[in-house]
């Protein structure tokens, strides 16, 4: 039987799944937080009006994060928060217009916008490139059956023996039980550990 | 000596610990030869099981040679060979008398916490949170076995530590979770989960003469090899669990269900198992039992659900009206592994099976933490683990 190791490459990448677990907590925080008040978030940008837009916008964080949490491949709903950045940082370039006096503040909310896809596009990358290294290579233990014979040949083999025959520490024959299957009964009532 | 110690979810290191000793006159000290990592463990490591402490020795599946007997300890000597089983046993209390070993009413030595989490107590063991007992597992170098005189069991030098080793553990709890499931010659079993516990229960439901075996999993190589044992296989990711089980049954359903699974069920295309894993994040669920609906909704009605796989908690939306009107059985529960241990130990020396066919990874005891990755991430092929002091 051949036994292959694994290298010591593991630990020393980043770990798509933990990754995926912060950013997805990360959407849920954000995602109420612009569903509870809208009107933070359109104040400091100077987009007054615009609070249904935030709201919509916070559902659909949370349902992101919630994807990410609970998936066990993350790598689709770290491409969903990467087309969520990107409506984003597109929702808050209208914040730019030389006639809004918050705007400064809406460079710094791209720029943050900016660094977040940055690491959502890393993290979906990663988590991609795990599950590609984990299909890429599809190890064949068909002939690991265990057993000395085909499975059809083994069929019933433990019910030729008489398994209640076994000497047996614990096992009481004395109540004269028969089993119906092996190993199920015959417990009697005075057991002598260690016997 | 240098152990494999829990401290957080996902955080098992190899830390040099002191050595255990004698503390009782049963016990005894072993020097483990081989050890596994079990399905179990990664409950554990993933933070779904209460009762850890940071600084616990994890493994419940080793063995080894007796180092040092106890002054009351008349079955065993210094030299013996034996695999110990993880359920600690004392072998004299009622449980254990009727063969209900897993309950023994004795071993576990935080009965007051088990009691408030289960009701009742249930038996110790080893490396297994403080609700059983807080016992250092067997993934170090030396263990204090503890009651030694009950459940270990003595295996004869023809047979490699790879033969025997799975009589801890997984191979009776394949064998329980067949066992319980009463096979008829016309039985179709289905198994759900192909890990190791799920290998050995496909094993187990031939060599009990079952008529059909149908394995679900998603992952290749255990599917691979549940084949090789004599399964019809489904992937879930890749067919449905229900049409293909209806085309295998005639529509009828499986007589017999195995949960090989547990709580931490995996099924990425269901509603339920999603909405459960968000639930499990967000701490309103402490199980995801999706495998225990599935196998309510399809199993023939007066079918029996046996239940291996390791639940911790708390599970929701279960489809109880569906089993109590098709009258299912459910049996589940730890594995009495004194109950079967020497039954199938005779089964290997006989030759009709060898469990090694279920080690996929060997590695030194210092690159178990590695391994506790891989073996849940499935990486590399890995199915079983074996760790070599």
């Amino acid at each position: 039987m051949s036994h292959h190791l694994t290298g010591s490459h593991h630990g020393n990448h980043m770990d798509p799944q933990s990754l995926a677990t912060g950013l997805g907590w990360f959407s849920i925080a954000l995602g109420v937080a612009e569903l509870v008040s809208p009107g933070s978030v359109t104040r400091t940008l100077g987009l007054r009006g615009t609070e249904p837009v935030v709201r919509a916008f916070g559902m659909r964080e949370i349902v992101t994060g919630v994807g990410l949490l609970s998936a066990r491949n993350p790598a689709p709903w770290l491409w969903a928060r990467v087309a969520g950045d990107m409506l984003d940082i597109a929702s808050a370039a209208t914040a730019m217009n030389r006639h809004n006096p918050h705007r400064n503040a809406a460079g710094v909310a791209i720029a943050s916008l900016i660094g977040v896809t940055l690491v959502d596009v890393m993290a979906a990358r990663a988590a991609q490139a795990a599950n590609h290294e984990r299909s890429s290579h599809v190890y064949d233990y068909s002939d690991r059956s265990g057993m000395p014979r085909s499975p059809s040949m083994m069929r019933g083999a433990a019910l030729d023996d008489d398994l209640t025959d076994v000497d047996h520490p614990f096992r009481d024959d004395r109540r004269g039980q028969s089993t119906e299957r092996p190993g199920t009964a015959g417990w009697g009532a005075e057991v002598t550990a260690g016997a | 000596m240098k152990a494999l110690v829990w401290h957080g979810k996902k955080d098992i290191r190899c830390e040099s610990v002191p050595d255990p000793r004698i503390e009782d006159g049963r016990d005894v000290i072993i020097k483990v030869s081989s050890c596994a990592i079990c399905g179990s463990d990664l409950h554990l490591y993933d933070g779904f099981v209460p009762g850890m402490k940071s600084g616990d020795i994890m493994g419940h599946e080793f063995m080894g040679e007796v180092m040092e007997v106890g002054r009351d300890n008349k079955k065993l000597k210094v030299g013996d060979r034996i695999v110990v089983p993880f359920t600690i046993i004392c072998g004299e209390c009622d449980q254990c008398k009727r063969g209900n070993f897993s309950v023994c009413e004795r071993t576990n030595r935080n009965k007051d916490l088990a009691e408030k989490a289960f009701g009742r107590t249930t038996a110790g063991l080893f490396g297994y949170t403080h609700l059983t007992g807080g016992y250092p597992g067997g993934q170090a170098e030396y263990v204090r076995v503890p009651f030694a005189d009950a459940g270990p069991v003595k295996v004869p030098s023809s047979l490699s530590d790879e033969q025997v080793l799975f009589l801890t553990d997984i191979f009776p709890t394949g064998w329980q979770a067949a066992v319980q499931c009463d096979i008829e010659p016309t039985d179709t079993v289905a198994i759900w989960g192909a890990g190791p516990v799920g290998q050995m229960a496909i094993r187990s439901a031939i060599l009990l003469g079952a008529k059909q075996v149908i394995a679900i999993d998603n992952v290749p190589e255990r599917l691979s090899m549940a084949r090789a044992g004599g399964a019809i296989t489904i992937n879930f990711d890749e067919e449905s669990v229900v049409e293909r089980i209806d085309e295998l049954t005639d529509r009828k359903g499986p007589e017999k269900c195995i949960d090989a699974v547990g709580m931490e069920a995996h099924a990425s295309r269901s509603i339920d198992s999603m909405v459960d894993r968000a639930k499990q994040a967000v701490m309103l669920e402490s199980d995801r039992p999706h495998v225990l609906r599935e196998m309510m909704y399809l199993c023939r009605p007066a079918g029996v659900l046996s239940v291996p796989g390791v639940y911790g908690g708390l599970v929701d939306k279960l489809p109880f009206g569906a089993a109590m009107n098709k009258g299912l059985t459910i049996r589940m529960g730890q594995t009495h592994v004194n109950r079967y241990i020497h039954d199938l130990l005779r089964m290997i020396e006989e030759g009709k099976i060898d469990p090694s066919f279920v080690i996929t990874h060997t590695v030194p005891l210092d690159k178990g933490p590695d391994m506790y990755k891989a073996f849940r991430d499935k990486e590399d092929g890995c199915i079983k683990v074996v760790l070599k002091t």
